[in-house]
């Protein structure tokens, strides 16, 4: 009997001789650049496409959006700031402000609190049954937004709407989806949630399976209720995964664009334009770029701050 | 006028006509084009009339299309050459039976064309399509310049405006004030 000092554990050494693993044999050191024999010139070529990537399709849009927000409505001269301080002076960018803080806050916080609920009643269930449900709950998430709001579109269809139809029939008054400020908004925060509940329920539902089952044990022997278990075990163990599918949250619906584009086009009277909308209706639509680029950089700031407390917060609870 | 229209896209006052709740929409024949395949009863019924009169005369808006040749053109003569072809009576008709009478024309000359008086149902309905009294087309934001004339078109301008008052309750001098605000807006340079 030999020690074996890797595992610390006793081991019986029989007669037989293990066998050799069988293995290529080793390439002429020739074959391999020298350059290449290094850990970390491979690990930098295998990133290199990855970068190159990030590189192209987002590090030199970014700033060469930030270039063409510096130029005039011609793009022929530099004005520096001046674009910025021009969209702070129009009453409808400030609409647009108030449009994404709200549809953002609205939206992140009933996807998160609807993921959590949803979450809870699925990780309850027996595992059989989890499957189903976690399937069926994971289709407004994987179909293509676009397609799945042109649904929602001919349900909330200003004249003809299929919702409508359904309160009539029920004795309700019809209501102005799409052709009323409040209601559009509503319409438009309703069809995000549906998209993007399912991703908090998914996140949450890992979250809950990694929590260790002994810490229910023995609250419950102490004589802990279900609401002090959720209040003092699950959402204390979530904290960290919580904020971050917050934050990841809170930059795809404040970017959001398929949505408010397929359902409102920003209408009516802009009351649904956010950012990502506002910044295309100028910059495309109206041919004004630089201001386009100006508006759409506008949220880079914000959601850098939040990002930044957000991670800030994270670090801390684990320090 | 429906309250819905503050969220209609630009085939809902076809789909408003073809339904039978509406009665009368200020647009092209695509609706009665639209009626004459799925709702034949509905496109019996229609007749195309001139926009009633404003104390400035009648305007009709118009969205006229126009050809070009790029300036980096690599063969601008042949593609002028095929612009003029183009533009011959002989052609352009082609292209107006081809639309049943939708596309129209830029040039009165071209008018003559039987197909107005002649398609039906009902027969006759579509004559007054084109311009023959006193109607004068204009193109939305005129007389503005073309750049922002395209603004005003594309950020709906005035539907906006007007929406302001006879949706949100906003008095004409604050939504009049809104539109100059954005108006500044269109027009920095």
């Amino acid at each position: 009997m030999i020690q074996d000092e890797t595992q610390g554990e006793v081991s019986v050494v029989t007669a037989r001789p293990p066998r050799r693993p069988e293995v290529a044999p080793p390439l002429p050191r020739r074959a391999v650049p020298r350059w290449l024999r290094s850990r970390t010139a491979i690990a930098v070529a295998m990133c290199l496409p990855l970068l190159l990537l990030i590189g192209g399709l987002i590090a030199y849009p970014f700033f060469y959006s930030i270039y063409l927000s510096m130029l005039n409505k011609r793009e022929t001269a530099f004005v520096g700031l001046a674009n910025f301080r021009f969209l702070l002076r129009r009453d409808t960018f400030w609409l647009v402000v108030h449009n994404s803080f709200l549809f953002t806050l609205t939206a992140v916080f009933f996807k998160a609190s609807l993921g959590f609920i949803l979450a809870l009643i699925i990780h309850t269930l027996p595992e059989r049954g989890q499957r189903l449900w976690r399937g069926i709950a994971l289709i407004p998430w994987v179909m293509p937004l676009a397609l799945s709001t042109l649904g929602w579109w001919w349900i909330f269809e200003p004249t003809h709407s299929a919702l409508n139809w359904i309160l009539v029939q029920l004795g309700i008054s019809p209501k102005p989806w799409l052709s009323e400020p409040g209601w559009a908004r509503f319409a438009t925060i309703l069809v995000n949630i549906w998209y993007g509940t399912p991703f908090f329920l998914i996140m949450y539902l890992a979250g809950l399976k990694s929590i260790s089952q002994e810490l229910y044990e023995s609250s419950a022997i102490d004589g802990a209720n279900a609401w002090q278990r959720l209040r003092y075990i699950t959402l204390p163990m979530l904290k960290n995964l919580i904020a971050i599918t917050m934050l990841f949250s809170t930059i795809v619906t404040f970017a959001n664009f398929d949505i408010v584009r397929v359902l409102t086009r920003g209408g009516p009277r802009y009351s649904t334009h956010l950012f990502g909308t506002y910044a295309f209706n100028v910059g495309i639509e109206s041919g004004d770029v630089p201001l386009g680029a100006a508006v759409a950089l506008f949220m880079f700031p914000i959601l850098a701050i939040s990002a930044f407390l957000i991670l800030r917060g994270i670090q801390r609870s684990q320090a | 006028m429906p309250k819905e229209i503050y969220g209609w896209d630009d085939a809902s006052n076809n789909r408003w006509l073809i339904s039978g709740k509406g009665s009368a929409i200020i647009n092209p024949p695509s609706a009665w084009a639209v009626a004459k395949r799925d709702r034949p009863e509905v496109a019996a019924q229609c007749w195309h009339h001139d926009v009633p009169r404003g104390p400035q005369g009648r305007f009709r808006g118009s969205l006229p299309f126009t050809w070009g040749v790029w300036k980096f053109s690599k063969n601008k003569e042949a593609a002028k050459a095929l612009l003029l072809h183009l533009s011959q009576k002989e052609q352009q008709w082609k292209l107006i039976e081809a639309s049943q009478g939708y596309d129209t024309p830029q040039l009165p000359a071209f008018y003559d064309h039987p197909i107005w008086a002649e398609i039906e149902p009902p027969k006759g309905g579509q004559y007054n399509y084109m311009v023959r009294g006193d109607e004068k087309l204009v193109v939305c934001g005129w007389p503005a310049k073309p750049d922002i004339a395209a603004n005003i078109y594309k950020r709906y301008l005035l539907p906006v405006m007007v929406g302001k008052v006879t949706s949100g309750g906003e008095p004409p001098k604050e939504a009049v004030r809104w539109a100059v605000n954005e108006l500044e807006g269109y027009m920095r340079g």
